[in-house]
């Protein structure tokens, strides 16, 4: 997996906020990977495959770091945690404009819901439900926390590098994190 | 914030190191008792998570694709079996890691249409602790099916690593068995292979049933019967031939619960089990069918009891050093099972047959009523009418102890299974002429045992082929027929005895089998 913290973001974030058309570059390269198979995973199946999703994602990604001016990498919110919510933004308008095309041909025999996106097929639509819904009620920060974990897929010490501050205390603000959604969920 | 309890945070570290046993089943058995609602949060975030990663699992960098089956990206091996290899694959409309299993028959082959039937099956049964499929398809010439890829072990290779699991942990393990089988039984379905090596543990303890079974999907149900499953973990009753029942997974679940307590199918329970648990699985696994639990709801609320009534003061898990996770988890294919999962006949009619021996004479048949006296040259014709298909085995054995089959036979028109809602004349014809069986009398004694069966016996189905002889050269002794109730079998031959004692665990099901015994002499009072 290639890591996301050979070159310090903050410092790639400030030559992009510079003008630097070349930091800006480096920063979508080490980005698109994850962020394309997130978005993917979140799209209906027959919406975009993954080249297309990834090609969606990369424009995402150039024009939100290209107005990065009023993004400030302090107090909380990375700067991934930052593109993927840009990106959210876009999918969503993304699976409307697909439900209104209506369905997609050349879906496999027996793909259990056509309709669903890869995620919600793996994880089971309700699953996925209760859990995006108990994660609205956390904190920013905690959901931007559980966001890099559990869909992203980020370790200790890549969180550390995007988020500003140790590994350990990554893993800590994580539990509790986990913890409070647990509790979310189960009352609910 | 709400204070968290103890078992609550280590249930969480484990889910967020992913770790495929951390501490094992442990906290979740626990769990189960004292917070069952965050235990079925963590499920829900468990089961998020490794969506996610099955998502994300591209992200890195791949083994080169080896070929394209559809839309799929095969990338590895991971198993082969006697009928189908399985690998690991990415599929690019889903966009995620599969585990893809490609039938080797021809697509067109009995085999392969029925792989691709049960993997509509399984498509329909959406249960966390199923293995998920995505879908079945033909291409390139090749039947295939795609379901998800599990990151994790299986628990016979935590059995092996690890030695045996600890009481608490086992009956976790079974009360998440119990409610994928609760799910399949519900289905139509059957297991058929339930065993340590067919359950994973994925990473974040998802406990998951599987097939990595051997072989492609059997012809039909019954042909499979007989050569399909492990012995260890089938009851009497099938090693014997009897016909395969949802309610035989649960016995297999229970033999293989022994297994993770003692690390060998056939171990004494540790001395640490509680008796509680003991009893259950002493009922699980009973001989007697009718003894066993009827339900796996049954079985998993017992198992509940064990939990909540203090397994948890049983022997402490095994050391945590066993439990490492080696570093790039272990990806175990995971197969779903196509060769093990057969429609389950559930709540069937009941079964009428009527079945009557004649002797054929030069003025037509006469019906050989209990104990008529039959003389040399008699010939015998056996009529069966039965409202299912039915399995037909006729076996003889004489005074001398030699064992012939009557049916069936090689070459005779007539062949097993036999039609329903029709009167059927065995031994039948045999190039366009009438057979029956001839009497000639040379020996004192002769017996002769009718099975009717719903399904194939494979004991009979040994018989039948090792004993089989020609046409034309049977010979047989008389004296008086007498009709034997079902009950009170009584056989004088040591053979015929010996396959009716194998069979005998099948007899308690009278839906299922039938049988009647003949008994002839010639006529010097030596019958029965």
């Amino acid at each position: 997996m290639p890591t996301l913290s050979d070159e310090p973001t903050l410092t790639l974030l400030r030559r992009v906020q510079a003008g630097d058309a070349q930091a800006r570059e480096r920063l979508v390269a080490r980005y698109l990977p994850r962020l394309s198979r997130w978005a993917h995973g979140r799209l209906p199946s027959g919406a975009r495959d993954l080249s297309d999703t990834q090609d969606l994602v990369q424009v995402t990604l150039v024009r939100v770091l290209s107005h990065l001016q009023d993004f400030e990498h302090s107090g909380g919110g990375s700067l991934l945690g930052y593109l993927q919510q840009a990106l959210l933004n876009v999918l969503r308008n993304e699976i409307r404009r697909s439900r209104r095309r209506g369905e997609h041909g050349e879906l496999p025999e027996l793909a259990a819901d056509e309709a669903e996106s890869p995620l919600a097929q793996a994880a089971g639509r309700e699953s996925l439900e209760r859990y995006e819904r108990a994660l609205q009620q956390l904190s920013a920060r905690q959901q931007e926390l559980i966001v890099m974990r559990v869909e992203l897929g980020l370790d200790n010490n890549e969180m550390a590098a995007e988020l500003g501050g140790t590994p350990d205390g990554v893993r800590m603000a994580l539990r509790r994190a986990t913890a409070e959604l647990i509790r979310v969920l189960s009352d609910g | 914030m709400a204070e968290t309890d103890p078992d609550v945070e280590r249930a969480i570290e484990r889910l967020l190191d992913g770790s495929v046993d951390g501490a094992g089943a442990e906290p979740s058995a626990t769990l189960l008792v004292a917070h069952p609602r965050e235990l079925e949060a963590l499920r829900v975030l468990t089961d998020v998570a490794a969506a996610c990663r099955r998502v994300q699992s591209g992200t890195g960098a791949s083994p080169p694709v080896l070929f394209r089956w559809g839309n799929i990206e095969v990338r590895e091996q991971a198993a082969a079996g006697a009928s189908a290899d399985v690998y690991r694959a990415y599929e690019g409309t889903l966009g995620i890691e599969v585990a893809l299993k490609l039938h080797r028959d021809g697509p067109n082959s009995p085999t392969a249409r029925r792989f691709l039937a049960e993997a509509q099956h399984l498509a329909r049964v959406r249960q966390r602790n199923i293995v998920g499929v995505y879908g079945a398809a033909v291409h390139d010439g090749r039947a295939g099916l795609w379901c998800e890829w599990i990151d994790g072990r299986s628990l016979a290779q935590v059995l092996n690593d690890s030695g045996g699991f600890a009481p608490v942990e086992t009956a976790y393990i079974g009360i998440e068995l119990c409610n994928a089988l609760e799910a399949l039984h519900a289905a139509g379905l059957l297991h058929g292979d339930l065993k340590p090596a067919n359950v994973l543990r994925e990473r974040g303890g998802r406990i998951v049933l599987v097939d990595l079974g051997a072989g492609g999907a059997p012809q039909n149900v019954n042909a499979a019967s007989s050569d399909y499953g492990t012995p260890a973990y089938l009851p009497p009753e099938v090693l014997a031939g009897a016909p395969r029942q949802p309610a035989h997974d649960l016995y297999a679940l229970g033999r293989m619960l022994q297994t993770l307590l003692t690390g060998s199918a056939d171990a004494a329970l540790p001395a640490q089990t509680p008796p509680a648990l003991r009893q259950v699985l002493a009922r699980a696994t009973a001989t007697e069918p009718q003894r066993r639990y009827a339900s796996p709801r049954q079985l998993r609320d017992e198992l509940g009891a064990v939990l909540a009534g203090g397994g948890q003061r049983a022997a402490p898990a095994s050391t945590p050093s066993r439990r490492r996770l080696v570093a790039g988890a272990i990806a175990v294919a995971v197969l779903a099972g196509f060769g093990a999962l057969w429609s389950a006949r559930m709540a069937p009619q009941p079964w009428r047959t009527d079945v009557e021996l004649f002797r054929r004479s030069g003025a037509g048949i006469v019906a050989v009523n209990d104990g008529a006296t039959l003389s040399q040259g008699d010939r015998l014709v056996l009529e069966i009418d039965s409202s299912r298909p039915l399995y037909a085995y006729v076996l003889n054995e004489d005074a001398g102890g030699a064992l012939r089959v009557l049916f069936p036979l090689p070459g005779l028109a007539l062949a097993n299974p036999l039609p329903a809602q029709r009167r059927v004349r065995l031994p039948g014809s045999q190039n366009a002429r009438e057979l029956s069986w001839e009497i000639s009398s040379d020996r004192q004694r002769e017996e002769f045992l009718v099975v009717l069966a719903a399904q194939p016996i494979a004991r009979l189905d040994r018989v039948t082929r090792d004993a089989a002889v020609p046409i034309d050269s049977n010979e047989r002794g008389v004296g008086r027929v007498r009709a034997e109730p079902p009950a009170g079998i009584a056989l004088r031959g040591t053979q015929l005895t010996g396959i009716l004692q194998d069979i005998a665990p099948l007899l308690a099901d009278d839906e299922q089998v039938r049988v009647r015994a003949y008994h002839f002499n010639d006529g010097t009072g030596l019958a029965r």
